[in-house]
């Protein structure tokens, strides 16, 4: 192997990186825009009164798992992340102002194919838990998936985690304006 | 006219920079879609994608320790390089997938290159070099699932 063996690899390597650095950039404010859109399409239909516009609040809750915190006139969407069976989860969980839970939605995920995926497409394990208040447990009132315990649990988690949030189990955070 | 032995290593820029910018591309249009993740198994199918479009595209480079190391380091560049300058490293820390990328380009640039120095290739083995490539994905992705 010479030195200049070198040069086609290294030029290769600093032309993509040029070429995706520049459309990064190029398309950095449309990506925020349709992100933002989008998010909030998906969060108009978790909440009752499908609310078209949400304010970001502070999160500084104790609860950890809790990443962002979005408030509309009616409710809350929290995103909340939990560690699954073979990778950490995202969920967004619409709670009312009651505590009540008002719609569930995987936004991430790496469980297995078959199994723990069905988090995120079996309609019938996450409509269990809208209207829970934070006491959804697995095996009292909450079938879990076949074959995925583990993720069935982290969902479960995850969705008491976003209902203590809003009904103020919570008491450091920001967001709990309503303490009942 | 002599092959250049760092060949693959361009070939895996080209490779890994189109799907950089399909991901790039995918989150820009379709935000909310849940796109695959740049773990072992997508670095691994890279790899051996970029190891098979070499193989089809000249003679098969002989095992040479040098030109290995230098690939593998130059694997590590690109995937730590690209998909930062993307934006679609998904939080994973660029010297994280700098360090795998290396480990998993180098590590499958030399079973791939064993393999196919005992597997019968050419115009009467036109799918020897997919089929290894394929065969050791599959190997790949089990050994990444006992990870």
């Amino acid at each position: 192997m010479r030195t200049r063996d070198l040069i086609a690899p290294v030029a290769a390597l600093l032309a993509a990186a040029a070429v995706l650095l520049g459309l990064s950039a190029a398309l950095e404010e449309t990506a925020l825009r349709n992100e933002e859109a989008a998010r909030n399409e998906i969060m108009s239909y978790m909440l009752p009164s499908r609310p078209s516009a949400f304010t970001e609040e502070v999160c500084d809750g104790e609860d950890e798992s809790i990443r962002r915190v979005f408030k509309a006139e009616d409710g809350y969407v929290l995103e909340v992340e939990t560690a699954g069976y073979a990778a950490p989860m995202t969920l967004w969980v619409g709670v009312t102002n009651d505590g009540a839970v008002s719609g569930v939605t995987v936004r991430d995920h790496g469980e297995t194919f078959g199994l723990g995926r069905g988090a995120q497409t079996g309609a019938s394990f996450l409509l269990q838990f809208l209207g829970t208040s934070g006491e959804a447990a697995v095996g009292e009132g909450i079938d879990a998936l076949t074959g995925a315990t583990v993720t069935s649990k982290a969902v479960t988690r995850a969705v008491n985690s976003a209902a203590a949030f809003v009904t103020g189990a919570d008491v450091s955070s920001g967001a709990t304006e309503w303490e009942g | 006219m002599r092959e250049n032995p760092l060949k693959r290593s361009v070939l895996l820029a080209a490779v890994v920079g189109l799907a950089c910018l399909t991901l790039a591309l995918a989150g820009t249009l379709a935000p909310m879609a849940i796109l695959p993740k740049l773990d072992l198994p997508m670095l691994l199918g890279l790899s051996l994608l970029a190891l098979a479009l070499d193989a089809y595209w000249g003679p098969a480079p002989k095992l040479s320790w040098p030109a290995l190391l230098a690939n593998a380091a130059l694997g590590g560049a690109v995937f730590a390089l690209l998909p930062w300058c993307a934006g679609v490293t998904g939080g994973t820390p660029v010297w994280v997938l700098g360090l795998a990328g290396a480990a998993v380009f180098g590590a499958s640039a030399l079973l791939y290159t064993a393999a196919l120095e005992r597997i019968a290739t050419g115009p009467k083995a036109p799918l020897a070099p997919a089929g290894t490539a394929l065969m050791l994905f599959l190997a790949g992705q089990c050994l990444s699932g006992m990870l």
